[in-house]
């Protein structure tokens, strides 16, 4: 027998619950769910792209002439805040949302309603903090870390500040409910025959990533709530000596697992793309596994980085950099596994797999950058300068969202059953290789030579040259973004369609239709490895399993 | 579609090298020049980062590169399997190959932890001066131990700086890339920092933390001969006084 067949589960929907708009709002369906966090996701993926080109073309000129120092710290603000919390971190669990529960074989997430509930939290936060732009004093202007006491009441009284505070409670109860339902149904969900040895590794990227999330958003949003009561309820809770020190332990207690498990979700998509494209199973899989563990303890325990030049022990210190050192190394690992898979590999080129090595080679950018950051005393010489934003530039912008570029591109016919343009892909790929890498390296020397990041006005003319070059740099990146959305509509409208496989995948989700139906699979093969379809193509095909 | 990735790759490296074209400017790659025993300390652990750093991000690059061009190649073969062959790296290949980036992070952390003194302050030897440096939106105060103030730092050469940092208003961090990494403060948790200036001449610095919708205030610090300084900071003293 190579089948499992499924019993189908009782529908019950009431009609006026089919028109097309009700149809999404009400939707429980993770495949739903998915849809609307990518794609709100890339709305505001757009947005941010929108704001940068403007603080970039502001920097161009030393003086400061093109907006306000009001308006350019409400760009700085809002740029980063939308970049990490609305977009990236988004894109991943949105891609999560869908996938997860075709990976592990399961006709849907543990908790549907949950899962509803997580991404109209999200979309709520994302819509309050982006309709400050038109409120009288504009959107919050403290950085995205809210820095504090500039963040409190008497730093910042007007109320755009209290609604970032709100907003940021509100992502850290939606990433805590998708976390716990994630965890959920990889636990409880999994299909007959998915042991976690044979879990998928984007499925074992968003179990760490789960962990990493319960473990640290609750801590975001005490602290938020902490926030908002002192500004808005007249508590004091953060406002006495060690008040601004106590939430940005808070606050990093939270950014840096954030961060790792960003780092983590792109390696799980990196690790589903590369086998496939190279056609054969990923090297050192267990071992990249245990990376990928370990990388999520270790972005727990290396959060203290992120303070290295207050006031800290030197026995934190190097606990701090050990910790962020050890989660270099995990990285290492699943890059070392990544080449060696490629290497032996009989590769199918495509996209996807471009976007994949990008990746690797931006992620590997941003990580060595961090290095200098962990290496404490060095802190002190490049965090809160340019340096600083280029490495998390590299790390999110390059990085991460190469591999969510890669994971749209291999997943597209499985969201939408129409394959992206393959040679718009293209073009794009090369404009955000080439955009992405001219935007940041000026910003390295930059740092290098003491601009703080946030820099309004600089008397060097030198330094206008490097802004110069990376504005160049961000409009590229903006264009190929721009050919991203394009090839995205016209895949709509005239997109190739495409059968259940078209990758010759390995993996569950591709033995489902393509997009599948409400309970995912009619079906199930026998799962006997970690690569079910690839056994029965083969079964199928009569060649050895 | 095989004519179209080649382009698209051999494009992008050329993109890349544009790109690299960046680095052509002044001191591209160099920390800031050092003028204090934490700042040679500071340059030297800079220096063996971006080696380590540099050497780690190249073999990425060679392995990917080759990587993609066997696989490219091995899919022009043809089998009667359409499969590769699973990979051989397991066990002690892969610990050896593990052990690379292991051993360099190692080393990393290992010069931190012998330079991480020096690059934080100087030896205690010869004469030192304690100041304190007051950080507020308008500015930075300076106040030496006579009780002269002034709003740009001067120190003598060759002694010990003592500075006690604080923040009045918002956090501020003080940071002289010339003469020692940088120390953020919160209002009300004061921070010390010790350096000691190699040469005379001017420095210049920046607070790095973001001030919302107020400027940064800039930095600035003279570092004068010690008669020069004492001469100085006995007028500066004298005009306080009698002000």
């Amino acid at each position: 027998m190579s089948e499992v067949r499924r019993s189908a589960v009782p529908q019950h929907v009431v009609p006026w619950q089919n028109g097309r708009v009700v149809r999404w709002l009400l939707a429980t369906d993770h495949k739903q769910v998915g849809i609307l966090t990518v794609l709100t996701g890339i709305g505001f993926l757009v947005l941010t792209t929108a704001l940068s080109l403007v603080v970039r073309a502001h920097l161009t000129v030393t003086t400061g002439d093109i907006v306000s120092r009001k308006v350019f710290a409400e760009l700085v603000t809002m740029n980063a805040t939308t970049l990490l919390f609305l977009v990236a971190l988004p894109l991943v669990l949105g891609l999560s949302t869908y996938f997860t529960p075709l990976l592990v074989g399961a006709r849907s997430m543990a908790l549907p309603r949950i899962g509803a509930l997580s991404y109209w939290l999200y979309a709520f936060a994302g819509v309050i903090l982006t309709a400050t732009w038109v409120s009288n004093d504009g959107p919050p202007k403290a950085t995205f870390e809210s820095l504090l006491p500039l963040a409190g009441k008497t730093g910042s009284p007007a109320q755009p500040q209290s609604i970032l505070g709100l907003a940021l409670i509100l992502l850290a109860l939606s990433w805590l409910l998708w976390a716990i339902n994630t965890l959920a149904t990889i636990s409880a969900r999994r299909a007959e025959g998915m042991t976690w040895c044979r879990l998928p590794l984007f499925a074992w990227a968003s179990a760490f990533a789960a962990l990493l999330l319960v473990v640290a958003t609750p801590v975001l949003g005490v602290a938020s709530a902490f926030l908002v009561l002192d500004r808005e309820a007249g508590t004091h809770i953060l406002t006495g000596a060690s008040g601004p020190r106590t939430y940005e332990h808070l606050f990093w207690f939270f950014g840096q697992p954030v961060l790792g498990a960003l780092v983590i979700l792109a390696a799980g998509i990196v690790s589903e793309v590369i086998p496939v494209f190279s056609r054969r199973l990923l090297a050192a899989r267990y071992a990249v596994i245990g990376a990928l563990g370990v990388a999520a303890v270790a972005s727990l325990l290396s959060y203290g980085r992120h303070l290295s030049t207050t006031s800290q022990s030197t026995w934190a210190q190097v606990v701090f950099m050990i910790a962020s050192l050890v989660l270099v190394a995990a990285v290492a690992v699943a890059v070392i596994a990544w080449i060696a898979t490629l290497f032996g590999g009989r590769l199918r080129q495509s996209v996807a797999l471009m976007f994949s090595v990008g990746s690797i080679v931006l992620l590997t950018v941003g990580m060595l950058a961090s290095v200098f950051l962990s290496a404490f005393p060095l802190a002190g010489q490049l965090a809160g300068t340019t340096w600083e934003s280029a490495q998390q530039g590299y790390l999110v912008e390059g990085g991460v969202l190469f591999a969510v570029f890669s994971g749209l591109f291999y997943w597209w016919p499985k969201l939408f059953g129409r394959v992206l343009d393959e040679r718009l892909g293209a073009l794009q790929y090369v404009l955000m290789f080439v955009g992405i890498n001219t935007l940041y390296i000026p910003q390295f020397m930059l740092g290098l030579l003491g601009m703080p990041s946030g820099t309004f006005t600089y008397a060097n003319g030198d330094w206008a040259g490097y802004e110069r070059r990376s504005a160049v740099g961000a409009a590229v990146l903006a264009v190929g973004i721009l050919v991203f959305v394009v090839n995205g509509l016209r895949t709509a409208a005239v997109g190739r369609r495409v059968g259940r496989d078209p990758w010759s995948g390995d993996t569950l989700e591709w033995y489902a239709a393509s997009p599948p139906g409400v309970e995912n699979f009619e079906n199930l093969p026998v799962i006997e490895s970690a690569r079910p379809v690839r056994d029965a193509r083969r079964r199928r095909d009569g060649l050895d399993v | 579609m095989r004519k179209l990735i080649t382009s698209v790759l051999g494009g992008s490296s050329l993109a890349l090298l544009l790109a690299a074209s960046a680095l052509a400017g002044p001191s591209p790659l160099e920390p800031a020049v050092p003028a204090s025993s934490n700042a040679h300390a500071l340059a030297d652990i800079y220096w063996v980062v971006f080696a380590i750093a540099l050497a780690l991000f190249v073999l990425v690059v060679v392995g990917l590169g080759l990587a993609v061009a066997r696989g490219r190649a091995a899919d022009a073969r043809a089998t009667t399997d359409p499969e590769a062959a699973p990979s051989r790296l397991g066990g002690a290949r892969l610990a050896a190959l593990v052990a690379v980036p292991v051993a360099a992070l190692v080393v990393v952390a290992a010069f931190v932890l012998v330079k991480q003194g020096a690059a934080r302050r100087p030896a205690a030897t010869g004469s030192s001066i304690a100041v304190t440096a007051l950080g507020t939106s308008g500015g930075w105060t300076y106040t030496y131990a006579n009780g002269a103030t002034s709003d740009d730092l001067r120190i003598p050469t060759g002694a010990v700086i003592r500075l006690t940092i604080t923040a009045a208003d918002v956090q501020h961090s003080w940071w002289v890339p010339s003469l020692a990494g940088q120390v953020r403060v919160f209002p009300g948790e004061p921070a010390q920092l010790s350096f000691r200036s190699d040469r005379d001449g001017a420095y210049a610095g920046r607070s790095t933390v973001a001030q919302g919708a107020t400027a940064t205030p800039e930095i600035a610090v003279v570092s004068l001969a010690q008669s020069d300084f004492d001469d100085w900071v006995g007028k500066a003293a004298t005009a306080k006084g009698g002000s």
